[in-house]
């Protein structure tokens, strides 16, 4: 995506005559990529739809507020990670007990139609699952999105020292764990 | 990635998304409208008690007087006013007057002002039955078309 074509989204979505046409171009400029993120940290696809329609619609009716000062994916992002901290903290007062919502996370995931082959990225899954919240996200911004720490300062709100120190805590767990499983 | 997705889940996602925001765009504009509504008309009633109160404030004589009012009984104090206005305004008064000033018994006629002074001293009570013995005197009447 590049800043040009932002932009046209942006000044698409602050027109209300165009703002339907600016939300469509969004979506379908970023909804697989901001899925997938989804996806990855609430692992269930009924949660990652609920979340992804909520974020974009967030987007649209609060377009006001954004100030444009990083990019519109980034926005995104840090939209449905508040999104998915918001449920996984609620699921995580439901149940008491963050180590049985985890092992149902790692359920699912098991109950999820594989291919052959992809036994190896469950167990990675798995592995990334059973990783805190903070180095959870840390690690799925960093490894699967490809974001530069700056970007996921922002997302997270976190300096950069300890994004780096997550990730790397993170690195040597799913590593100890794929090592040993 | 080891999940799967819903054939299609993509293309149907966007229109998804948009008729939801749609409905809760709708849905924001009525809260929004409702609330200013009741804003204004809070306003509106606010700005009307405060004047009200200032305007009152400041003219103490009227507030005392409405207090007054409210407190000692309106109704009673308009009653006799208009006994009194009743009673004054009877032609028998005058005719009285001139007829006692005209004839000048013994004792002394009763000038305006011992007859106001007579009125001033009666009770509201004994002003409602005058007045109200006045109304039904048919000779009044006859005395008034004489007079005239």
């Amino acid at each position: 995506m590049t800043p040009k074509s932002e932009g046209h989204i942006l000044s698409l979505l602050r027109e209300p005559v165009t703002k339907e046409k600016g939300f469509r171009v969004m979506m379908d400029t970023y909804k697989e990529r901001i899925y997938w993120h989804i996806r990855r940290l609430v692992v269930t696809h009924e949660d990652a739809e609920d979340i992804l329609q909520e974020t974009f619609i967030n987007a649209y009716r609060f377009i006001g507020s954004f100030n444009g000062q990083s990019k519109i994916y980034t926005w995104l992002y840090r939209i449905a990670t508040n999104e998915c901290i918001r449920l996984l903290r609620n699921r995580k007062k439901m149940k008491q007990n963050i180590e049985e919502l985890t092992d149902k996370h790692i359920f699912k995931l098991g109950e999820t139609d594989m291919e052959s082959g992809d036994e190896i990225l469950v167990k990675f899954q798995n592995a990334i699952l059973r990783l805190p919240e903070k180095q959870r996200l840390v690690f799925t911004l960093r490894y699967y999105d490809d974001l530069p720490y700056e970007e996921i300062c922002y997302i997270l709100k976190t300096s950069v020292n300890a994004l780096k120190t997550n990730y790397h805590y993170a690195h040597e767990k799913i590593k100890q764990y794929m090592l040993n499983n | 990635m080891p999940y799967s997705v819903p054939d299609g889940f993509f293309d149907r996602i966007t229109e998804k998304a948009l008729d939801e925001a749609r409905l809760r765009e709708k849905g924001r504009r009525k809260h929004v409208l409702i609330w200013r509504s009741i804003a204004i008309a809070a306003s509106l009633t606010a700005l009307i008690a405060i004047g009200y109160l200032l305007i009152n404030l400041l003219t103490p004589g009227k507030t005392e007087q409405a207090a007054q009012n409210i407190t000692s009984g309106l109704q009673e104090e308009v009653k006799n006013e208009e006994f009194r206005e009743v009673i004054n305004s009877m032609p028998v008064k005058n005719d009285y007057d001139s007829t006692i000033t005209e004839s000048k018994t013994d004792n002394g006629a009763m000038d305006e002002e011992g007859i106001n002074d007579v009125l001033n001293s009666l009770t509201n009570e004994e002003l409602m039955e005058l007045a109200a013995i006045l109304k039904s005197d048919m000779f009044v009447e006859e005395t008034d078309n004489i007079l005239q």
